[in-house]
């Protein structure tokens, strides 16, 4: 697959989940990435593409940035048994491919959804608390700056899971080893907790003035703590926090 | 720079819109990001950036596992846009004026219709089983061009669906704040005020929650 | 043996399971009992790979996994067991290893199936052994995350969407 193939199908791989649908989720998605190579490998051999065309319309559901794996992966299967090669069987690809989307979903929302988006967004959510908002220029450089960072993880992954997955067809099982990502997990979220705690300081120390804001605020987190111990939804603290305030609000006691 | 158009902000709304599940998802959607962006095309980016580090923090648990997920870019750029696009055609907005109870008010208003919008995205999505067996059929008679085709069509639809609500929404959600936002009693108003002070709690413990490891999350929330 | 959660899907491990109900139940031991599975090095390894620190994965095949249980050998540990399949299901169900209820959470569509849930596609193999656990008295219900509705299935049920 050359350099200029690769980047059509990088391209055509950010589309995904266009045609999401309930009943097989990324299949239209999957079909637009590998087409293009389908129809070079099976050129002039309109039934065995078809039979590809169809053997890959089924379900197919794995996170969207890992899946460029399983579109590398899928490309030098077919490939290769196009060429020959009977050490692969066309009905073993289908199975790679099904193996694979589950875990890879799972260390895709593990951490991408779960730990890495969270912790840009937290970032930037920080420069406001800390910087109080105040300067313009901050916020749009650290805006820039979680994108950049962000997608910086997220296009590597991307790019690379195509040309690496192409490449090192299953065997890429053991690079994603060497990641160690449910460690990495792990080191991203304890960061995260320790910029939690720099934000509450500073907002307690610094943002709310006299003991009636202050207890309040403390007695809210404690809430909010009790809710999330019993497994309510923030929502409802969200919501509860509004009401008591305004109800607080009607019974004459302002700050 | 400011730009009340409604059609200009519907535009680009819906395009933020697609980053959500459609295209790239490079985050450009996220609430803090969107919403800056809108506001600062608004002319006040300071208050963009408060709605959206509100509703990103409180909502940090939402993942897109399992279920459709509520839309957050939807409240808010919903919430931006009424916020000060509305404050704009008050008549004279000045930056950095901004009453917080505006700001919470706008942000109450706008997330019912984030859940309305999930709503409609799910009926999108069944409809799309239906790009699904006309795929199979054409794919039957071997003509692949409906492949990519089914990929535009759907990615304009993701767009569409989300123009038409931003298009009917913008105005009247604005109309609605700069309505209600005077109408306020005292009490509710310095009610909303120390809310919007109280509230950094709640998206604390929700992103404590989030990082602590095998905490409960709430994948949707509500 | 706390056998936290039995839970069949035909995707095993993935975000679902991990991001919904591992945030949820305490296990620190998830076994998946798949024939082939069990014989794919690599596979087993990617789903080590997929679960936190903390949560140990083991690959088995139906009747390891059967006599491993009844040794007692997870006894120790917060279990939680994934099959991908009915069959394999009615298999550990009729080894009546203590199991009061199974958790349905995705058995999708093929050809020559019949999606009756959102989440369950059957065909008649599958509703007759999903009816034979039900007659050893398991609980079957469908939920695909953890704060999503409980379905529960009985045998009338069943049978009546299968027949329509």
């Amino acid at each position: 697959m050359k350099t200029f193939s690769r980047f059509r199908i990088f391209f055509r791989s950010l589309f995904l989940q266009s045609a999401w649908n309930f009943e097989r989720i990324q299949n239209i998605g999957f079909l637009y990435c590998v087409f293009p190579a389908l129809r070079m490998i099976y050129k002039n051999k309109p039934e065995l593409l078809h039979n590809a065309v169809k053997r890959h319309s089924g379900f197919f559901n794995t996170h969207p940035y890992m899946a460029n794996i399983l579109i590398g992966l899928t490309i030098a299967l077919e490939e290769q048994v196009a060429g020959g090669d009977k050490s692969v069987s066309r009905e073993e690809i289908e199975v790679f491919k099904s193996n694979m989307a589950g875990p890879l979903a799972a260390i895709g929302d593990a951490f991408f959804w779960a730990t890495w988006r969270p912790f840009c967004a937290l970032l930037v959510v920080a420069v406001v608390f800390l910087y109080g908002g105040a300067d313009d220029v901050v916020i749009k450089v650290s805006l820039g700056v979680f994108l950049l960072v962000y997608n910086s993880v997220h296009i590597g992954v991307r790019y690379m899971g195509l040309k690496e997955g192409y490449g090192m067809k299953t065997k890429i099982v053991k690079k994603i080893a060497t990641f160690k990502v449910q460690k990495l997990v792990d080191n991203v979220r304890i960061a995260g907790i320790v910029i939690i705690c720099v934000i509450v300081v500073k907002y307690f120390l610094f943002d709310l003035s006299g003991a009636a804001e202050r207890g309040f605020f403390a007695l809210a987190l404690a809430a909010g703590i009790f809710l999330d111990v019993k497994k309510i939804s923030v929502t409802f603290l969200f919501y509860g926090l509004i009401i008591i305030s305004v109800l607080y609000a009607y019974a004459g006691k302002n700050f | 720079m400011k730009y009340n158009n409604v059609l200009f902000f519907a535009f680009l709304s819906s395009l933020l819109g697609l980053d959500v599940t459609a295209v790239a998802q490079t985050m450009v959607s996220r609430p803090i990001v969107a919403a800056s962006i809108a506001g600062y095309l608004l002319g006040d980016l300071k208050t963009g950036v408060l709605i959206g580090a509100v509703i990103e923090l409180v909502w940090i648990r939402v993942i897109p596992v399992g279920a459709v997920p509520p839309d957050t870019t939807v409240s808010s750029l919903l919430a931006t846009f009424w916020c000060i696009g509305g404050a704009a055609q008050g008549g004279g907005l000045t930056p950095g004026v901004m009453e917080n109870s505006r700001i919470m008010l706008s942000i109450l208003m706008a997330i019912p219709f984030g859940m309305v919008f999930k709503k409609l995205d799910i009926v999108h999505r069944q409809f799309n089983t239906s790009l699904v067996h006309l795929v199979d059929r054409e794919v039957e008679k071997q003509k692949y061009g409906i492949i990519s085709k089914a990929v535009f069509l759907g990615a304009t639809l993701f767009w569409l669906k989300a123009f038409v609500f931003y298009g009917l929404l913008f105005y009247p959600g604005a109309l609605a704040v700069n309505f209600l936002e005077p109408a306020l009693s005292g009490a509710v108003k310095s009610g909303l005020d120390t809310a919007f002070k109280l509230i950094p709690a709640a998206g604390i413990v929700a992103a404590f929650s989030m990082f602590s490891k095998r905490k409960h999350e709430d994948v949707q929330p509500f | 043996m706390p056998l936290i959660l039995v839970r069949v899907d035909d995707r095993l491990i993935h975000g679902q399971v991990v991001e919904g109900w591992l945030r949820h139940i305490s296990v620190d031991c998830i076994i998946v009992i798949n024939d082939a599975v069990a014989k794919d090095e690599m596979q087993c390894a990617l789903y080590g790979m997929s679960v936190p620190t903390g949560v140990e994965v083991h690959c088995l095949g139906v009747e390891t996994a059967i006599n491993g249980f009844r040794e007692g050998l997870f006894n120790r540990k917060n279990v939680m067991v994934l099959l991908s399949n009915v069959q394999d299901t009615l298999k550990l169900a009729e080894a009546e290893i203590g199991i009061n209820s199974i958790n349905i959470g995705g058995l999708h569509w093929t050809s020559g199936k019949k999606q009756i849930f959102k989440a369950l596609s059957v065909d008649a193999g599958d509703i007759a052994g999903l009816i034979k656990i039900l007659r050893h008295g398991i609980e079957l219900e469908i939920r695909i995350l953890p704060m999503n509705d409980r379905i529960a299935l009985d045998e009338k049920t069943l049978l009546s969407l299968w027949n329509s």
